[in-house]
């Protein structure tokens, strides 16, 4: 990954990158912030008082399932959408009351919404043509248009039409109209949704580099996790309007604070155990006569619902383990097999690099200390098979 | 295959009904091209005479000139009115937005005749002398909705977020009319003036009660077979024929030129 990068960056001469430099000379500007952004739509609170910190230059993703607010957020941060209560700053303004013309944004939309009336030249010169924007002279224009379409690797199509572009190339098209304006935010909605597995991995790669090369703050807003997780710096886990957890992708992946954070990102077992002595950070639970600790992320009461990633469970042979059972399924990843094992405690969700097949007994075993303890949610109790999809997410 | 020869009801539904469609169309235009001065079939030969004829009586020349000037100011005004009526119902959702919606789409289901004798009283109550104004006005009233519902289908299937990306690169609300709505539904818009053009040059019951002493077109053939039935109607009933079609060609044209794609696409697929 790291190598694709550098190879991008070599592929821009330098001239080309001092001249962006220059223009921008804004590395340290673009730091948003909202406070208590809030968006009702009749009695339904769409954003609920999210108050959201990015330094200048960061890679902020906004994940969540969809109906979580992200993309609404995203639009009231554009200009798109008025807020209800609350306020954007950026740099330290005020920008709440600005119309979306005149805030030092641009947006990448998740279907493009380029012009499908104008070629891709006036496409992306568009945002320097407008009454809300500096108007350099035609020359200097069209040298920034090239300048763009280098940096997202489409030189020479100027004179191509949006309709006689693949999916890839308008999204990279709708990234260089944005950025020909230096925003201080680029916001991204939902950018690869739209596209082939293998195109997206190519513009994750894209966008790292553009965002390494010109150290623009970028705003993503995904419902895909493992896009967040491997693409940003930062991640906002969103839920109902709110700001579940914010912190950088291992840290989101290793140490979810609630239990929607763990059920969301990554693929877990979930196991419904009996709280015993607690000792800071650490508490002793009990699963049907299993003692063992996890990690107390403040438990009340005498239940708690564990979670325990796969890579945590190993298979032994029947009756070496903590418990026995059988495998129930097993799904190749390349790498490694996924397997599910049903035992008289749940079904465990796994990994192993042996195929087994399904009926075959084995045992399930974990290290003394593992896994993370929540309070348990009313509306799941008891191991369970209602954990994030198979194969989701490695960080 | 043999399940194909085994429906003749079609067949002959088919040709039966082309046939109806078409035969007095075919009729006209072969007696309008008639050498002959009576109507008897076979047509005694081919000339262009009652073209000829047609085109040298003065009051055929006058009425010409009448529907061809009400005809571009009825799809200049409903096309100009029709337009930024839609803009406004399809980006102002408001309860009056959609109240005059309904109310602009009215007209469609109103007879011609109600709205001749509509004008007629008003015309008596305010008295306003008939004329070319008052022609253009009846007709304006029964297009517009038809410019409306076109204009309207072709803002409602591209997508709102190219007129938000347009704002968020600094265009202003106007900018954004100007440069990104109006390029985009050019076509549509083209396409509903020529409907607004086709339909006032060949009204005749509106227009009837609204132009007075001027005549147009279609009063003229009424007119001159109330007297005589010669080719020379066949011949104006040609021309009112072409003349729709040569501006549709004309569009075509144009349209293709400027914007890369022709009125069919703009009329028969209203989307990208």
């Amino acid at each position: 990954m790291t190598d694709m990068r550098a190879e991008g960056r070599a592929a821009m001469s330098d001239g080309n990158r001092r001249r962006i430099d220059d223009e921008l000379g804004t590395a340290a500007r673009g730091a948003l912030a909202t406070r208590g952004v809030t968006k009702r739509y009749g009695s339904i609170v769409a954003v609920d008082g999210v108050d959201l910190d990015l330094p200048a230059g960061s890679f902020f993703s906004l994940l969540g399932p969809s109906g979580c607010g992200k993309t609404t957020l995203l639009r009231i941060i554009a200009g798109l959408e008025q807020p209800d209560g609350g306020t954007i700053h950026v740099d330290g303004l005020d920008i709440t009351r600005q119309p979306p013309e005149r805030r030092p944004f641009n947006m990448v939309f998740q279907r493009y919404a380029l012009f499908p009336h104008l070629s891709v030249f006036d496409n992306v010169v568009f945002g320097l043509t407008t009454a809300g924007s500096e108007r350099p002279p035609k020359a200097e224009a069209r040298r920034r248009v090239g300048d763009m379409l280098t940096l997202v690797g489409l030189d020479g199509y100027e004179r191509r039409w949006p309709s006689q572009l693949s999916g890839g190339q308008q999204q990279r098209v709708a990234v260089a109209r944005a950025l020909i304006r230096h925003p201080r935010v680029l916001l991204l909605d939902e950018p690869m949704s739209a596209l082939d597995r293998n195109v997206r991995h190519q513009v994750r790669e894209e966008l790292l580099r553009i965002h390494s090369e010109l150290g623009t703050t970028f705003l993503l807003v995904t419902h895909d996790q493992d896009e967040a997780l491997s693409i940003s710096g930062t991640v906002g886990l969103m839920n109902n309007g709110r700001l579940e957890q914010v912190a950088n992708p291992e840290g989101l992946y290793r140490h979810p604070a609630t239990l929607f954070a763990a059920r969301f990102i990554g693929a877990g077992t979930f196991l419904d155990v009996a709280v015993g002595a607690r000792s800071p950070g650490i508490a002793e639970v009990d699963l049907g006569g299993i003692r063992f600790g996890a990690e107390d992320t403040g438990l009340t009461g005498d239940r708690a619902t564990v979670l325990l990633r796969p890579e945590e469970v190993k298979v032994t042979d029947p009756g070496a383990g903590r418990i026995d059972g059988r495998i129930v399924t097993c799904a190749f990843f390349g790498s490694y097999y996924e397997l599910t094992a049903s035992t008289a405690c749940g079904t465990f969700r796994l990994r192993d690099t042996h195929l087994r097949a399904p009926g075959e007994a084995i045992a399930v075993t974990w290290p003394e200390t593992a896994g993370i303890a929540y309070v348990p949610s009313a509306a799941a109790s008891a191991a369970t098979d209602d954990i994030a999809p198979l194969g989701a997410s490695e960080a | 295959m043999s399940r194909r020869r085994g429906i003749p009801w079609l067949a002959f539904t088919c040709v039966a009904l082309i046939l109806f469609l078409y035969a007095p169309l075919a009729v006209a235009t072969i007696y309008a091209f008639n050498s002959g001065t009576r109507l008897v079939w076979p047509p005694e030969g081919v000339s262009l005479r009652w073209f000829g004829h047609v085109f040298g009586d003065e009051l055929f020349r006058n009425a010409f000139a009448t529907s061809m000037t009400a005809a571009v100011a009825t799809a200049v005004v409903s096309s100009s009115i029709g337009t930024v009526a839609a803009i406004v119902f399809t980006r102002r959702s408001t309860k009056l937005a959609r109240l005059v919606e309904a109310l602009g789409r009215l007209p469609v289901m109103l007879p011609p005749l109600f709205v001749g004798i509509g004008f007629v009283a008003l015309m008596k109550a305010t008295s306003l002398a008939p004329s070319m104004l008052t022609i253009v006005a009846g007709h304006t009233i029964v297009v517009i909705p038809f410019v409306i519902l076109v204009v309207t289908a072709r803002l409602r299937t591209y997508e709102v977020e190219v007129e938000q990306a347009a704002r968020d690169l600094g265009a202003t609300p106007l900018q954004v009319i100007g440069r990104i709505t109006l390029p985009i539904i050019a076509p549509a818009v083209f396409g509903a003036f020529l409907v607004a053009f086709a339909f006032s040059f060949d009204e005749l019951l509106i227009t009837n009660f609204t132009s007075g002493t001027q005549s147009t077109v279609p009063i003229y053939v009424l007119g001159r077979l109330r007297r005589l039935v010669d080719p020379g109607a066949n011949a104006v009933a040609v021309i009112l024929l072409l003349i729709p079609w040569i501006a549709f060609g004309v569009g075509q044209v144009v349209l293709k030129r400027f914007t890369g794609s022709g009125l069919s696409d703009a009329l028969l697929q209203q989307g990208r």
